[in-house]
């Protein structure tokens, strides 16, 4: 296997940093010097990201405005994404009340309404859950959701069912969600060994 | 002849048609030149092309370029017509082979089913040499001589055309080592550069270039048509009808049989043992005596029959010695004079004394056949220690066959180690682990291979059958079938190596046919003995006598007589079978066997002694080897059974797969019914492999050995009796034994006059005009009259062999072949090309895709380089694809004549295979890309239309037609429609006014159940003072807005009231954005300031890297707000913010900040999710409780959840309900107690930090502690005047923080909340403090309906349960505390912790208050002016208005105050703005939402429930319908 000089190169400093990091923030304010690293570091990252933003907010005019330019199919929609982004920028330098008042019955609004279609699309798919297939696995979960949709009412009458729902999420749900932290956690740290032995480097070519 | 021959006229037979790559040019035999379909052009060692079907050449691959760049490497390998089913990429340089170095293998029409890697070569090597080093085993043993070789003979038995396997000169011991060792499979294996080293002679016809290769160098446009096909199998089928039906043989096997009969005799006995047989006669005497035997030839030669006319190579002696000594040393029988150089170990040119040197030099192949020079390809020692090695050097022009066997030693050890590690290769050529397992392949461990080897005694049979002994033996004495030939010459490197320092080679010369003269000469000799009528010994001096005398000296009759028959055949075989046990051993082991010894396509051992005569009786076998050579006792099944094991299983036995003896050899031809297998018997065999199958391309068929033997195909199947049967094997040595000839001479009939050569009908066969102008003897002029009678004239590009002579007239062959095509430079390289290209404009170009490589390895060296695995070698899933194939329902292809041509016994074939998604029956539809779509077309073109029925959708416009629109109407989109109206009425209707019934169920609870994340929330917060910093992270969007905004805001509402200053920040944006919005709509209301009272802060990029970066970085962080604006706060870590507040609506948001933040603080960190988050918030929650015990924070202590919890600590800030109660209040009012404030302590004066403290005020605390004083005073005498509507005397009256803090109310009596009323002159009776009991018990108490264990038991309590407390008893030993069903109970105290907490109180005494005015208040803060009990406050206000308090200096507890007199506000619907109404007035319809949510969730449980049952019903019926 060939190694690239660059592809060493990389590797080098990707497991330089990231030890550098991890002692850093493992030793905290003991090792000043090493704090200061896990500091630095972080830093560049968050700016980094942040250019990427900026970059990608470059790319995405430069793409639509091309779109629109271009009269390609689907320009309209460039068109609106254009003139959307020039207009909040232009609000927000100029009167960033109106910028905020445009985010609130707008964006606001139209996200709010995309949830309730949310809503009714998990209540629509409910309903046709058994329209081709009739399991016991649906039947379960069926019965789930009708479990904690009835335990959430507010209804005294329910109150046997609501014990029944608190049940369910504070046992089964919660167990359930500590096995997905746990899995979370466990592959983050492997995911983070892989990284610093080398053994992924997503960073190269 | 001059070393200054220009190369460039070597060219036409070169095959490097390409620019980079030097290749193989040592063809000098034109009859092997036909073999240009084996892979000896290519970058690898020529492989296996085991190709079977009629499967044309359908590989392709792209790499003439030579770099690295992936490329389509096509490969096929196939059993039955199944076409190419695809290629694959092997791009792959030789030093990277790991992962891609592909190969394939199918069976049957399975397509491409496997590949691999073929680093395992140096697996295979690495354990190669672990086992030798662990079991001490040379491998190279199998191939080396050992004593007993020598002792017998050796190799020297060897029919000629094992002599052809040349080896690496195992006396090097370099090659030896590097063969055997380390280089056997390592990269370099593949590394050719070296390989084809020799230039190609220039006197061929073109077409015939391009028979050495697969490539470009194949002139088959100038080739006669069925001479170009027959490197493509498939077009064979086609083409080979207009071939000369003699040759067309050559290109495949099957038509041997039937057009054999055309051919020329001589010809098509070439290359094989037919050269043994009667047709030979017709050959050219030049020819004819080439390593054949012929039945003329004299039956005995002695050694000094020089002089006669036969070549003196041949005739064995003749006066070529210059001495008697040199005669002695040469042989005491034989000579070389006028022995082909090639095979000559004399001193070529001049006939005469031999070298008897051994081989050690390989530069001196000029004139051997190609697959006959082996190892002498190479220049020097370094060129072949770079080469391949054995395999390479085995497979190195040696006919495909033969080649086949040895390159699959090492394709069988990469498979060998491809499945199964631990297994080993033994370099056995796999027709002989075919042969040894019975036919299904078997991969040897070290430990089997010692075993065999143990068994075996002693591997002269290998070495033997290779040549190994070739390169070993210094020993004069050992039996050489070419010494016997040509004199002791030892074997053929010897001969070669004796021509080493020749520099007039001629092989015409050679050939006798004058000294140096050429082939010209040589042909017109032959034409003379045309002319002459004379037979072709008397072409090579002999006379019919002499010539017999000859042959029989070479191969004489072993003397069965003398109980040296059996040494005979082994001398053949190079075995010695002396040894009992040995043969115990074989018979026990099934181990080796003579027939196994025998390559792919060669009489077994029985063909051989049949042939030469010998007699394998019983006798002359020691016990235990009766299996081998014994008699076959035909009458008895165990005879068939012998046969079985010794040649696998076959005859009786129907196992279809089990691997016929058939396959390797003939031998069912002498043991089967039939003989010698006739086609006719064994195309009824369900078409099972035939000896003609395995006999090698171009050699006789087992019809042909029929006639050539006279053995009459239908002798056995004429005769029932097995006994008759095989008596026809020793009534034929009985008889020839009786007449004292050798019984193979006496199948053949040497009397025969006719049979005698012929060259003049020879040479009209060949379609050869004589020139009748020339003199008698001369109408043939050269060779190149010759040659380019071959068809096409075209070839007027090639040299003359004219030219050469006319070179200087003494060409000298060797430097031409000695020429490294590495010296030549790459213009020449170049024009060779060119020339290649210019001179067959026409070829196809499917030829040059074919013979180009990638990274060296090519594709046709791919094909070669697998063979066809067993179906029970094949995984479990490919053998079931395989059943499956075998299921399918396809057509049954037509056996066209070209199939029958080809396989002429196939009886069936598969048909066509579909690729197609529209009528395939085996591929699911295919999606071919851009690059693949060409390659099908390419595939197409080359197959013409025999792919008619290829499915693929080639074109874009062919793509299916959408599907039908869908209607407009359908019942989907009513029942979606209904769904969605009754959601939105649902959901809508709850806000209309006069629907009030459609309000159905609870409002949210007033308070939070005890012990709760919720409660605990509320009092963290609550639990901050004025002048602490809060962070809030707003990490939602605006999609969870209408859920998590209620929540931000009564937090925001909560902390702003008690002075905390909240910092927002966000890894959200929007998030940021919307939040901050919120808070300032809270802060405007509150006249607050941005970056004096609160900061909207950043926006932190990189999720949890960005928190973590956050809490890296606190200071600078906060420094500035999301506009950029300073913040003026001085915060230098985490801990210096009084609480952290998470709001998310994911549950990364809630990760980031309990596993990147809490565990860095001491600062609670609290939640407020979503419904949907709460379930994986809730690990974290309880993880922070837990952790309270040890101190470490490393989860969240609170949480918030939803609109729910949102309204409830809304309720619990003291915001009414719709009954105008706040929740506590309904309690309280459920079970009246006398709430009787006491003052429990005295209070303290804790001015807040932001006040500046005057002497008034320090007055007016003063008067708080009298308020105090007299608060049961006040009670009693209902004098308070609670002031309601003046939250802003509160606000500035930090007196009133100091009291409420300090005051415990404690109910004694059941009075009525409004007896709760705080002292006059004081706000703070608007508060009242109660007592709740939390179960401090870790198992579950009593609640008994008295103060006494006496008692009866009214309920139960579990742990850590939390109640209201309002009352005790006398002593206090018992607390009554009010049940959750509102029924009150009494426990003891000592079960219960007591807290005390503030809660707002509903002071109905105060219905006259009105609104005031505070001076210093913002007018939109203040209350009514006729409020008539505010003058003492209002005076408080003034002495506030001394010190000049700010709103942003109202300390949290006023605030409470404030929500309490709301609270208390009977006016709440008043256009009156006050504090309450601004604070709360952004949750508009907050009981409508709730209800409106209460009927959606009911709206959306019908559906789902309705649809559910009408699905499942329905689902019921049709299976009820049974559907």
């Amino acid at each position: 296997m060939r190694l690239k000089f660059s592809s060493a190169l990389a590797t080098a400093i990707t497991i330089s940093v990231g030890f550098l990091t991890v002692i850093g923030l493992l030793l905290g304010d003991r090792f000043a010097l090493f704090e200061g690293f896990a500091g630095v570091f972080l830093q560049l990252t968050t700016i980094t990201i942040a250019l990427t933003i900026i970059i990608g907010i470059i790319n995405l005019l430069s793409v639509h405005v091309t779109r629109v330019g271009r009269r390609k199919s689907g320009a309209i929609y460039s068109l609106v994404l254009v003139v959307s982004f020039t207009g909040v920028i232009v609000s927000y330098a100029v009167d960033r009340d109106t910028s905020m008042m445009l985010l609130e019955t707008v964006q606001i609004s139209v996200e709010s309404a995309l949830a309730g279609l949310l809503f009714f699309a998990l209540v629509y798919g409910a309903y046709r859950m058994m329209r081709h297939h009739v399991s016991g696995w649906n039947l379960l979960f069926i019965s789930a959701v009708l479990l904690v949709l009835l335990g959430s009412l507010p209804l005294s009458q329910l109150e046997p069912i609501t014990e029944v729902r608190d049940w369910v999420l504070s046992i089964p749900v919660n167990a359930g969600a500590r096995g997905l932290l746990m899995g979370v956690a466990l592959a983050t740290v492997v995911a983070g060994m892989r990284v610093l032995i080398g053994q992924d480097r997503s960073y190269r070519e | 002849m001059s070393d200054d021959f220009d190369r460039d006229d070597l060219d036409w037979l070169s095959d490097d048609g390409d620019d980079d790559e030097s290749r193989r040019n040592d063809d000098d035999d034109l009859s092997l030149e036909l073999d240009w379909l084996r892979d000896d052009n290519d970058d690898q060692p020529a492989k296996r092309d085991d190709r079977l079907g009629v499967t044309g050449e359908l590989s392709w691959r792209d790499d003439d370029s030579g770099n690295d760049a992936p490329a389509q490497g096509g490969d096929d390998r196939r059993t039955g017509v199944t076409g190419q089913l695809s290629w694959l990429e092997d791009s792959v340089p030789d030093s990277d082979k790991s992962s891609r170095g592909d190969d394939e293998r199918r069976t049957g029409v399975t397509g491409q089913l496997s590949w691999r890697g073929d680093s395992r070569e140096s697996e295979f090597e690495s354990q190669l040499e672990e086992a030798e080093s662990a079991a001490g085993i040379d491998p190279s043993s199998f191939l080396e001589s050992d004593s007993s070789a020598e002792d017998t003979g050796g190799n020297d038995a060897l029919p000629e055309w094992m002599q052809g396997m040349d080896m690496p000169d195992l006396d090097d011991d370099e090659g030896e080592d590097d063969l055997y060792e380390d280089d056997l499979y390592e990269d370099d294996l593949y590394d050719e550069d070296d390989l084809y080293a020799d230039p190609l002679p220039d006197d061929a016809p073109e077409w015939l270039s391009g028979t050495g290769g697969l490539g470009e160098q194949v002139n088959s446009d100038e080739a006669p048509s069925w001479l170009a096909d027959t490197g493509s199998l498939g077009d064979a089928a086609e083409n080979a009808d207009e071939a000369p039906s003699w040759l067309a043989d050559t290109g495949s096997i099957g038509n041997v049989a039937e057009s054999a009969d055309e051919a020329p005799s001589w010809l098509a006995d070439t290359g094989s043992l037919g050269g043994m047989v009667e047709d030979t006669n017709d050959a050219p005497s030049w020819l004819s005596g080439t390593g054949s035997l012929d039945d003329d030839v004299p039956a005995a030669q002695e050694k000094s029959t020089g002089g006669l006319d036969i070549p003196d190579w041949l005739s064995g002696g003749g006066d070529g010695y210059e001495s008697d000594d040199e005669y002695e040393a040469v042989d005491d029988d034989e000579d070389v004079q006028g022995v082909p150089d090639w095979l000559a170990t004399g001193e070529t040119g001049s006939p005469g004394t031999a070298d008897l040197a051994p081989a050690a030099d390989h530069d001196d192949a000029r004139g051997v056949p190609e697959w006959l020079q082996g190892s002498d390809v190479y220049d020097d020692d370094e060129d072949e220690e770079e080469a391949y090695e054995f395999a390479e050097e085995a497979d190195a022009g040696v006919p495909e066959w033969l080649s086949g066997g040895m390159q699959s030693a090492v394709s069988d050890a990469s498979e060998a180690d491809y499945y199964e590690d631990d297994d080993i290769e033994t370099a056995v050529p796999d027709w002989l682990s075919e042969q040894q397992t019975g036919g299904d392949f078997n991969y040897q461990t070290i430990e089997e291979a010692q075993a065999e080897e143990a068994a075996i005694g002693n591997v002269d049979e290998f070495d033997s059958l290779f040549g190994e002994d070739d390169f070993a033996l210094e020993d004069e004495d050992e039996f050489d079938l070419l010494g016997e030939l040509t004199g002791d010459v030892g074997n053929v490197d010897s001969l070669l190596e004796s021509t080493a320092d020749e520099d007039d080679f001629d092989l015409l010369g050679e050939l006798g046919v004058g000294e140096s003269s050429g082939m010209t000469d040589m042909l017109t000799n032959m034409e003379n003995a045309v002319a002459e009528d004379d037979d072709i010994f008397g072409d090579f001096g002999l006379d019919d006598d002499e010539a017999d005398e000859e042959i029989a000296t070479i191969f004489a009759k072993p003397d069965f007589g003398s109980g040296t028959a059996d040494d005979d055949l082994d001398d053949l075989f190079g075995m010695d079978d002396d040894g009992a046990d040995e043969y115990e051993d074989y018979e026990d082991d099934d181990a080796f066997t003579p027939a196994e010894a025998m390559p792919s396509g060669v009489m077994s051992d029985a063909d051989l002694d049949s042939l030469f005569g010998m007699d394998d009786d019983a006798e002359q076998i020691p016990e235990g080897g009766e299996t081998i050579f014994a008699k076959p006792d035909f009458a008895t099944d165990a005879a068939d059974d012998e046969l079985d094991d010794l040649f696998g299983n076959f005859g009786d036995d129907e196992e279809e797969d089990a691997f016929a003896p058939s396959e390797a050899v003939p031998a069912d031809s002498m043991f089967d019914t039939d003989p010698f297998g006739t086609f006719a018997n064994d195309e009824e065999e369900d078409g099972a492999f035939t000896p003609a199958e395995a006999m090698p391309s171009g050699v006789m068929s087992d019809a042909e050995l029929d006639s050539l033997f006279d053995v009459n195909d239908d002798y056995a199947d004429d005769s029932d009796d097995d006994e008759d049967r095989f008596d026809w094997f020793g009534e034929e040595e009985a008889s020839a034994a009786e007449s004292g000839d050798p019984d193979w001479l006496s199948n053949v009939d040497a009397s025969d006059a006719e049979a005698m050569p012929n060259d003049q009908s020879f040479l009209a066969e060949l379609g050869i005009e004589p020139d009748a102008d020339a003199p008698a003897g001369r109408q043939f002029r050269d060779v190149d009259d010759y040659l380019s009678t071959f068809g096409d004239n075209r070839s007027l590009a090639l040299p003359q062999t004219g030219d050469l002579a006319e070179l200087s007239g003494n060409v000298d062959f060797d430097d031409l072949f000695d020429s490294d095509i590495d010296d030549i430079g790459e213009e020449e390289k170049h024009a060779t090309a060119e020339f290649e290209r210019e001179s067959n404009p026409d070829r196809p170009s499917w030829l040059d895709d074919v013979n180009v490589n990638v990274g060296g390895v090519s594709a046709s060296t791919m094909i070669r380089g697998q063979k066809d695995a067993s179906i029970e070698d094949l995984p479990d899933r490919l053998q079931a694809l395989h059943e499956r194939g075998k299921e399918m329902r396809g057509k049954q292809g037509e056996v066209t004549a070209g199939i029958k041509s080809i396989l002429p016994e196939a009886s069936e074939v598969l048909s066509d295979v579909d690729f197609g998604v529209t009528e395939s029956a085996m591929i699911a539809p295919l999606n071919l890309s851009t690059e693949q779509r060409s390659q099908v077309n390419i595939l197409r073109t080359l197959a013409g239309g025999s792919m008619s029925g290829v499915g693929v959708l080639l074109d874009d416009d062919e793509q299916p037609q959408r599907a039908a629109r869908r209607r407009l109407l359908s019942g989907r989109v009513v029942e979606r429609f209904f769904i969605l109206l009754i959601l939105a009425l649902a959901v809508i209707l709850p806000f209309v006014d006069g629907l009030s019934f459609l309000h159905v169920g609870e409002l949210p609870p007033p308070a939070f159940e005890a012990g709760s994340g919720q409660i605990a929330f509320f009092n963290e917060v609550d639990s901050l003072n004025a002048g602490d910093i809060a962070l809030i992270a707003a990490e939602y969007g605006p999609t969870s807005a209408a859920e998590l905004d209620a929540g931000l805001q009564a937090m925001l509402i909560h902390m702003l009231g008690k002075g905390v200053y909240p910092v927002i920040v966000s890894g959200n944006p929007v998030g940021l954005l919307h939040a901050g919005n919120v808070l300032e709509d809270i802060a405007e209301d509150l006249a607050l300031v941005e970056n004096q009272d609160y900061t909207v802060g950043r926006y932190l990029v990189g999720d949890a890297i960005g928190v973590r970066a956050f809490t890296e970085t606190i200071p600078s962080a906060v420094a500035s707000d999301s506009q950029g604006r300073s913040t003026n706060l001085d915060i230098d870590s985490l801990d210096d913010f009084a609480l952290i507040v998470i709001v998310a609506d994911r549950s990364e948001g809630i990760r980031n900040w309990a596993e990147q933040v809490a565990p860095e603080t001491t600062t609670p960190l609290m939640g407020i999710t979503t419904f949907a988050v709460a379930p994986l918030a809730q690990p974290y929650l309880q993880a922070a409780n837990g952790s309270f015990a040890s101190g470490i924070n490393d989860g969240i202590t609170g949480l918030i959840v939803g609109y729910r919890d949102a309204y409830t600590y809304l309720t619990l800030l003291g915001v009414p309900q719709e009954d105008g109660q706040s929740a506590l209040d309904a309690i309280i009012e459920e079970t009246p107690v006398e709430v009787v404030p006491e003052i429990t302590e005295t209070p303290t004066i804790e001015p807040s930090p932001t006040f500046t403290a005057t002497a008034d005020v320090t007055e007016e605390v003063i008067a708080t502690e009298e308020v105090t004083e007299d608060a049961t005073e006040a009670i009693e005498t209902e004098e308070v005047v609670v002031t309601p509507n003046t939250p802003t005397a509160t606000r500035v009256t930090p007196t009133a923080t100091t009291v409420t803090t300090q005051v415990t109310a404690t109910p004694t009596t059941m009075s009525s909340p409004t007896q709760t009323a705080t002292p006059a002159n004081s706000p703070t009776p608007a508060v009242e403090l109660i007592r709740f009991g939390t179960v401090n018990s870790t198992t579950s108490i009593n609640v008994r309906s008295g103060p006494s264990t006496t008692s009866s038991v009214a309920a139960v309590l579990r742990p850590r349960d939390r109640v209201l407390i309002i009352d005790e008893n006398d002593d206090a030993s018992w607390y009554q505390v009010l049940l959750e069903d509102g029924t009150p109970g009494w426990v003891a105290a000592f079960l219960l912790d007591v807290e005390v907490e503030m809660v707002p109180v509903t002071p109905v005494a105060t219905q006259s208050s009105g609104k005031r005015r505070v001076d210093g208040v913002p007018e939109r803060l203040q209350g009514d002016d006729d409020a008539d009990a505010t003058a003492e406050v209002t005076d408080e206000a003034q002495a506030t208005e001394e010190v000049q308090p700010t709103a942003t200096e109202i300390p949290a507890e006023a605030t409470e105050e404030a929500v309490a007199v709301d609270a208390n506000n009977d006016d709440t619907d008043s256009d009156d703005e006050n504090l309450l109404s601004l604070g709360f007035g952004n949750i508009d319809y907050r009981d409508e939402r709730w209800y409106a949510m209460t009927l959606g969730l009911i709206a959306s449980i019908v559906v789902i429930f309705v649809g559910t049952i009408l699905n499942v019903l329905r689902a019921l019926a049709r299976r009820r319908r049974g559907e």
